[in-house]
């Protein structure tokens, strides 16, 4: 293949295979340096920590059905992320945040989890403490009118 | 311990996957690139399978324990293995029609040299992948807050795990096919816990598989160099494989589309009833992957109308057309019953308003910010200008008898991107938002099978078996036979 297209072509697959590693390679040693910097250190990823906030109170609710849930206002979008997190840890119950869905409020079980303060506005209205877990998690009951 | 449930819990499916194929494909040559396609699409065929099965047995059954589901697999899986074994004719190679297109001959160690970069990069994404997983092993947003989520409902919940459906989970869509989190939830019923491994060996599953249907069936289609070079351009992207480990469900639909696009292919330049209608399955397990295969069961339902009103041999194409839609029935009932007797309507249909999607649709800023973001995302994540550069290099060169097909192919693609791009002009969500969340997936969906219909117009790269020198003629080991005419650049 030493004619001019034979050249040519065997300039456009070392051009397209070259180009495509150098993609590849900074990307890799990327993860392969953040690999080494992990090793040896117990790092907990976001998710597994949000779990352990549960563990405790997990054993005060039901095994199913459905639940409130109330939270201290967040910027951006850290209020769905923390329900978020809180409906994939304790599924299978179903977790409704009171501040967005109206029929949250007709459950008599609710989990409050409180990042900053607990919150002195409506959405604690008719609310109970029942027991506090810690680290900002609560387990509250409707109060009966 | 769970290594070895997880091992044992892919196994049946991706063996019996694999046993079911060939019986599916027009021809059985026993190269590597034949293995490999066989592996690579029985790897999805099987799990998809798996995951079919277990909705069944839910659906069906109070509670599904893991020797249950290990029974009725191994029942259902072996009975079909050996019906495909059974009923598998040996074939020899079929008279292929000469390639008609300019082809480029290299020598073989040009081959090794570039399977053994391959094969190298291949190991490297499977190390990435593991990385990437250490670093998220719940995978991203969607994985957990959709997926994985759901698998917990279908899992945890026992006889309450149609939970996962309820109207109060509005925001995190319970109406989203089943595919993965059947499968996942499938692995930890076998496994008896919600192990958080599990989610991303599915995810390096799809990812592995989506590079090895890319290379091999270029491999069968236009030769081992031509699938290696596909193969390559693929694993070196990193978007794909931070998708690939994220856990979502556009991996996983790629593969899908990518299969079903190559199956399509083979079936129709093999004229084969069986590719079509294991084309049909793949299609249908797009659908019970995420909601975007109905996008896709629609442009190519077009494009198959539009050719056959133009085929001299209607009354075959629809006899085909009916073998595809028989092979899409297990996946599509399973999707209907998931729609219409378990899932709420998709906030989609509840957002539906016609009086503001018509003034959508007259804005024209609104196109320029779609066609912005499409473009960003085809320059610096997928890297399509130097695909551009390399067909400059290596020119357009179709079989005459496969022109047909790689336009078929091209026209779904650009359906499905038409109704993507359609779907942004029209939504009510606020539109940076929506691209910034989505598009990415939705062009990595598209990737694997742009980079199939790419590499089968590019000029075809083969090598030769023996010195040019000894034998002018030798073609490639495997390779249809070619003449010294349709040659160019020879040495």
């Amino acid at each position: 293949m030493h004619s001019a297209a034979g050249y040519r072509i065997y300039a456009g697959i070392l051009l397209l295979v070259l180009t495509s590693v150098y993609f590849f390679l900074p990307f890799f040693r990327g993860e392969w340096d953040s690999f080494e910097r992990r090793k040896g250190i117990t790092v907990v990823d976001q998710m597994t920590m949000y779990e352990a906030r549960y563990d405790e109170v997990r054993k005060y609710l039901p095994s199913h059905g459905i639940i409130g849930y109330v939270s201290d206002p967040k910027e951006n979008n850290e209020d769905r992320l923390a329900w978020a997190f809180t409906q994939y840890s304790l599924s299978p119950l179903l977790v409704v945040d009171r501040s967005v869905n109206p029929k949250g409020l007709d459950y008599p079980i609710v989990i409050g989890n409180f990042h900053r303060a607990i919150p002195g506005d409506d959405r604690m209205r008719d609310l109970s403490f029942v027991r506090d877990f810690g680290n900002g998690v609560f387990l509250l009951r409707k109060v009966a009118k | 311990m769970t290594f070895l449930v997880t091992v044992f819990s892919f196994v049946l499916p991706v063996v019996a996957g694999t046993l079911w194929i060939p019986s599916f494909l027009p021809r059985v040559k026993g190269t590597v690139a034949d293995w490999g396609f066989r592996i690579s699409i029985g790897v999805g065929a099987g799990l998809g399978a798996g995951s079919l099965v277990y909705f069944f047995l839910l659906s069906t059954s109070a509670g599904v324990s893991a020797v249950r589901v290990f029974l009725f697999e191994a029942v259902l899986f072996s009975s079909l293995a050996f019906l495909a074994m059974r009923y598998s004719k040996v074939k020899t190679p079929e008279a292929s029609p000469e390639p008609d297109a300019k082809v480029f001959t290299a020598p073989r160690w040009v081959l090794w040299t570039f399977g053994v970069v391959f094969f190298s990069l291949f190991a490297g994404v499977i190390l990435t992948e593991v990385f990437l997983t250490l670093d998220r092993p719940h995978g991203g947003w969607d994985a957990w807050a959709i997926w994985n989520l759901r698998a917990r409902f279908l899992f945890r919940g026992g006889e309450y795990w149609k939970d996962a459906f309820s109207p109060l989970l509005g925001e995190i869509h319970p109406d989203y096919p089943l595919l993965i989190p059947g499968l996942v939830a499938r692995g930890w019923t076998y496994l008896g816990r919600d192990a958080v491994s599990f989610p991303a060996v599915v995810a390096g599953f799809f990812t592995l598989s989506t590079i090895g249907i890319l290379t091999s069936s270029l491999a069968l289609l236009r030769g081992s160099f031509q699938g290696i070079l596909a193969g390559v351009v693929l694993a070196c992207t990193p978007i794909f494989l931070l998708h690939g480990a994220s856990q979502y469900a556009d991996v996983p639909f790629g593969y899908y589309m990518l299969a079903t696009f190559a199956l399509l292919y083979l079936a129709r330049i093999s004229k084969s009833r069986r590719a079509m209608s294991l084309a049909g399955f793949t299609m249908g397990l797009a659908c019970w992957t995420k909601n975007e295969g109905v996008i896709l069961l629609g442009a190519l339902t077009a494009v198959y109308f539009v050719y056959s009103l133009y085929s001299s041999v209607r009354g075959q194409e629809i006899r085909r057309a009916g073998w595809f839609l028989l092979g899409a029935l297990p996946p599509l009932l399973a999707l209907a019953y998931l729609k219409f007797g378990l899932a709420p309507p998709s906030d989609m249909t509840n957002e539906f308003n016609l009086a503001a999607v018509l003034k959508r649709i007259v804005e024209p800023t609104r196109y320029l910010e779609v066609g912005a973001a499409v473009v960003r995302e085809a320059i610096f994540q997928l890297h399509l200008p130097l695909l551009a550069v390399y067909l400059l290099f290596s020119g357009i060169s179709i079989r005459k008898g496969e022109r047909g097909a790689v336009l078929q192919l091209w026209a779904s693609l650009l359906l499905i991107f038409a109704s993507y791009f359609f779907v942004y002009i029209i939504t009510s969500k606020p539109l940076a938002w929506h691209l910034g969340t989505s598009l990415s997936r939705l062009m990595m969906q598209l990737f694997p099978s742009l980079l199939f219909s790419f590499f089968l117009t590019a000029t075809t790269v083969i090598v030769q078996a023996v010195d040019r020198r000894q034998d002018p003629a030798a073609p490639e080991s495997g390779r249809r036979g070619k003449s010294p005419k349709n040659r160019r650049g020879g040495g």
